[in-house]
């Protein structure tokens, strides 16, 4: 754990820089699937232990949630997950599906959008970070979840030996404002390598 | 590599119940499942070697090259929804046979190279799609339908006050008929008989008495009387709000002028503090019905020798409105909390008797009320057992003072 804590001032910066250059992707290909203007904005970004994830969760509701997860392999082990409440997750697949219905089901409609909208975020966050670092992954199919805040820690974490890299996202749609999350999860020797690949860019 | 080779390392694929087909980075189709062939009426002797984009006209769209750019490189599956991207493997000709289709694009290793071709497994969802929408469908219409209802349950619920409310009204109208008006009647009955069966042996004195009881029984049955025509004419929507400018003070005294025989029979004083130039904006006949009705009350529920006092205040409202603000205070018998929750309502409304068994119909303060509602005003009481009564009510006071 002492390595999060140990992170230079640069090193947080990097990562920060590495999701904003990610998200901005990201709202590139998002702007092409609708006729309205998307901004993606990412006002926090957190690293944090497992315990303190789990800590964090505290602040989240007791409601629904929706969340899209890939799963990675090869030079670093995780998943990252696109997360957000049930019902800002009809309201974002709506906008993209023109509809305004008043229910919050996601149905497999809204489902199916909603696992292409998670796509285009984690592929590109981790797509540039992947290419910036010169990083290798295999990846699996991603696979869209709905369940209650449990859903947001991926089953197979390992609770001693984990990182979380965590970023509010705000889609923001014409006058419509939703806000999400994603989190990249790493297996700690996942996360050492990670830092190691910054040092060397930095340098 | 070789295209036996392909067919070899993915003969799996034939067997699968997805389209799968395989595409090199320049969108040359190297493989296409049988699946798919089925599907598409496509043979894979005419696709294989062709550009993808000469069957599906959309991959050269940039929307679609921009996101697989990365699957080449070894990047992320990438997902193309069946809702946004259904048509993908349509043939543009064949309108009428077109599905929808759930599209999944994964790298996967080119032997002895750092490139990737790209996979793509196509799923067809068109009955699932259907489906759902027909659920949808399905799903807004109840949900309307359940809103409509719920409208019309509040109308009726509405409707089903207005109507206990109309009853006890009709309800409260001939309980008074029956009851309220009967007993002074039987008074009048009783001793006008007492009189004519013994006129000859009374002296005068004796003779003005018994009159005194007819004639105060009398002008008690004639209030009852007239309060419930007025509280019938208002139900009715017969009495019509004419508001003018009025003096408050001269109204108020004409209204007690009336009442003057009830207050000397119990030495009550009634002080009119309200300023001889206040000026409101009232009915006129409203107005004196309230102060008569509040007044009378105030007489009945005060004992021998009490008090009663009119006064006035000015009170602006939020939207910077002024009023009127009129108080009947009495140091009579004052009432409980659970009294004063029945005074203003029909459902509830009950008679009493005063400190000398007058009698009351309980009409006077819902007219009351209603009078004042006609004001756009409120009326409200303070009590308390045993010390006496404050009925207080509002009314629009004029913006300029107009001599």
């Amino acid at each position: 754990m002492e390595n999060i804590k140990s992170l230079t001032a640069s090193q947080i910066d990097f990562l920060k820089e590495l999701i904003n250059i990610g998200v901005g992707k990201s709202s590139a290909s998002l702007n092409t699937l609708i006729d309205k203007h998307i901004i993606l904005q990412v006002p926090l970004v957190k690293i944090m232990t497992y315990p303190e994830m789990m800590e964090y969760l505290e602040n989240y509701k007791d409601e629904k949630y929706a969340s899209v997860t890939l799963p990675f392999r090869g030079d670093l082990v995780g998943n990252i997950k696109l997360l957000l409440s049930s019902s800002n997750a009809a309201k974002l697949a709506d906008t993209f599906i023109g509809e305004n219905l008043n229910d919050v089901d996601l149905d497999s409609i809204r489902s199916g959008v909603l696992n292409e909208i998670g796509n285009i975020v984690t592929n590109a966050v981790l797509g540039s970070m992947c290419n910036m670092l010169e990083v290798e992954l295999d990846y699996i199919v991603p696979y869209f979840e709905e369940g209650n805040k449990t859903i947001i820690i991926p089953k197979q974490l390992d609770e001693k030996e984990s990182v979380v890299l965590y970023a509010q996202t705000d889609f923001v749609i014409d006058e419509l404002q939703v806000i999400g999350s994603f989190a990249i999860f790493f297996e700690m020797d996942a996360f050492k390598l990670l830092i190691e690949k910054i040092n060397k860019y930095i340098e | 590599m070789p295209e036996n080779n392909i067919k070899q390392d993915f003969e799996l694929l034939n067997h699968l119940p997805i389209g799968n087909c395989i595409i090199d980075e320049d969108y040359k189709v190297l493989f296409w499942n049988n699946y798919l062939e089925n599907s598409t009426e496509i043979l894979k002797s005419e696709i294989i070697g062709s550009k993808l984009s000469d069957y599906f006209p959309y991959f050269i769209n940039k929307l679609y090259i921009n996101r697989l750019d990365s699957i080449f490189t070894g990047g992320a599956p990438v997902i193309f929804s069946s809702h946004l991207h259904g048509f993908l493997f349509n043939d543009p000709a064949k309108k009428n046979t077109s599905r929808i289709n759930k599209t999944v694009v994964s790298a996967i290793p080119k032997p002895n190279s750092k490139k990737y071709y790209a996979l793509f497994s196509i799923e067809d969802v068109t009955e699932l799609s259907n489906k759902i929408q027909q659920h949808r469908v399905l799903k807004d219409e109840a949900i309307r339908e359940v809103e409509k209802r719920k409208i019309i349950e509040q109308k009726l619920l509405i409707d089903e006050a207005q109507l206990i409310e109309l009853n006890a009204t009709k309800d409260k109208f001939f309980s008074i008929i029956a009851h309220d008006l009967k007993s002074p009647f039987n008074s009048i009955l009783c001793f006008s008989e007492l009189l004519i069966n013994n006129i000859d042996k009374y002296d005068s004195q004796k003779q003005k008495q018994i009159m005194g009881y007819i004639h105060e029984s009398a002008i008690n049955t004639y209030k009852l009387l007239e309060n419930l025509l007025t509280w019938s004419r208002s139900q009715s929507g017969r009495i019509s709000y004419n508001p003018e400018k009025e003096n408050l003070y001269l109204l108020v005294v004409e209204t007690i002028d009336m009442l003057n025989q009830g207050l000397l029979k119990k030495s009550i004083k009634l002080t009119n503090n309200i300023s001889g130039d206040s000026f409101a904006f009232v009915d006129k006949d409203m107005f004196s019905t309230i102060i008569r009705n509040l007044v009378s009350n105030a007489i009945k529920f005060t004992q021998q020798g009490g008090e009663i006092i009119i006064e006035e205040c000015i009170i602006t409202d939020e939207s910077n409105r002024d009023f009127v603000k009129i108080s009947v205070i009495d140091n009579g018998l004052g009432m409980s909390n659970e009294v004063q929750s029945k005074l203003f309502s029909i459902t509830h409304n009950i008679s009493t008797q005063g400190t000398e068994n007058e009698h009351g119909t309980g009409l006077g303060l819902i007219l009351c009320k209603e009078f004042v509602e006609k004001h756009r005003g409120e009326i409200w009481v303070e009590s308390e057992e045993g010390k006496g009564s404050s009925f207080m009510f509002t009314i629009p006071k004029l913006r300029q003072v107009e001599s």
